[in-house]
């Protein structure tokens, strides 16, 4: 599960404005998969260019 | 997020977050706080990770009872309950909360209690300040009747409690265990129903 609205009770979110709640199911086998990662972080709006680059 | 779920997943987490994380104007990102649960029934696998656990952050009572195997969690309420078996243990909780009681706990003394868990089970229970009354439901499987009656009379000799005590038994040699208990002197008010047990320690909780 991923959101952009962060700092706030997640269950408020939850409630008030579903969308705002982003999810991927993985598959236990499979654990997450690299296109399901960039998924959710272009969902949350993250630039392509700051979504491949992370901090140590 | 990749590198997330691989902690997750290796270390047997229930749990594991990052809240919040920030992007820098450079475009660089950081986690600034993390959260992770480990399943407490998987730390045989993490001895590094056991290594961590720090009781002084545990409730007394709790960390108690862990050493004897007990499952105990501590509730607001005032009736406290000892119960063998985790799903008549919650089933007992909500008949407490059905006859209009609130639960000071959940304990479950396990399918295959001995006289000495049930011992300290009872202590630990006592020593909890706002139980006002106690109620022991147990279906005797592999746990006998006989030997919970050895523990609890023995505890409560040991205690010197002064609570009221319902009790509701069923099972393997109720007969013995109804004797000892008779036979021990000590005021226990014996249900025959787990209804019966319910309303009867809500009422004498409250008076």
């Amino acid at each position: 599960m991923a959101s952009a609205a962060g700092g706030m009770e997640i269950e408020q979110v939850a409630a008030e404005n579903p969308n705002a709640i982003l999810k991927e199911y993985i598959t236990p086998g499979m654990g997450l998969s690299a296109f399901q990662a960039r998924k959710l972080a272009f969902q949350l709006g993250l630039k392509p260019r700051r979504s491949t680059k992370r901090c140590s | 997020m990749t590198g997330l779920y691989k902690a997750f997943e290796e270390t047997d987490s229930s749990l594991m977050e990052i809240n919040p994380f920030i992007t820098c104007s450079d475009g660089r990102l950081f986690a600034l706080d993390a959260k992770m649960n480990f399943d407490d029934n998987a730390l045989f696998r993490h001895p590094d990770l056991k290594e961590l656990r720090d009781v002084t952050e545990e409730d007394p009572l709790e960390v108690e009872a862990s050493k004897y195997s007990l499952n105990y969690i501590k509730l607001d309420g005032n009736v406290g309950c000892m119960v063998n078996g985790a799903g008549l243990a919650m089933a007992t909780m909500d008949i407490i909360k059905y006859a209009g009681g609130i639960p000071a706990n959940f304990l479950d003394v396990g399918g295959g209690a001995n006289a000495e868990q049930v011992t300290h089970a009872f202590e630990i229970l006592l020593s909890d300040k706002n139980v006002k009354a106690v109620l022991i439901n147990i279906f005797g499987g592999i746990l006998r009747v006989d030997t919970l009656a050895r523990g609890v009379v023995e505890a409560a000799n040991k205690t010197n409690i002064q609570l009221p005590v319902v009790l509701r038994l069923e099972g393997t040699n109720v007969e013995q265990g109804r004797e000892i208990l008779k036979e021990s002197g000590l005021n226990f008010i014996v249900a025959e129903t787990m209804k019966d047990a319910a309303e009867k320690v809500v009422a004498a909780a409250r008076s």
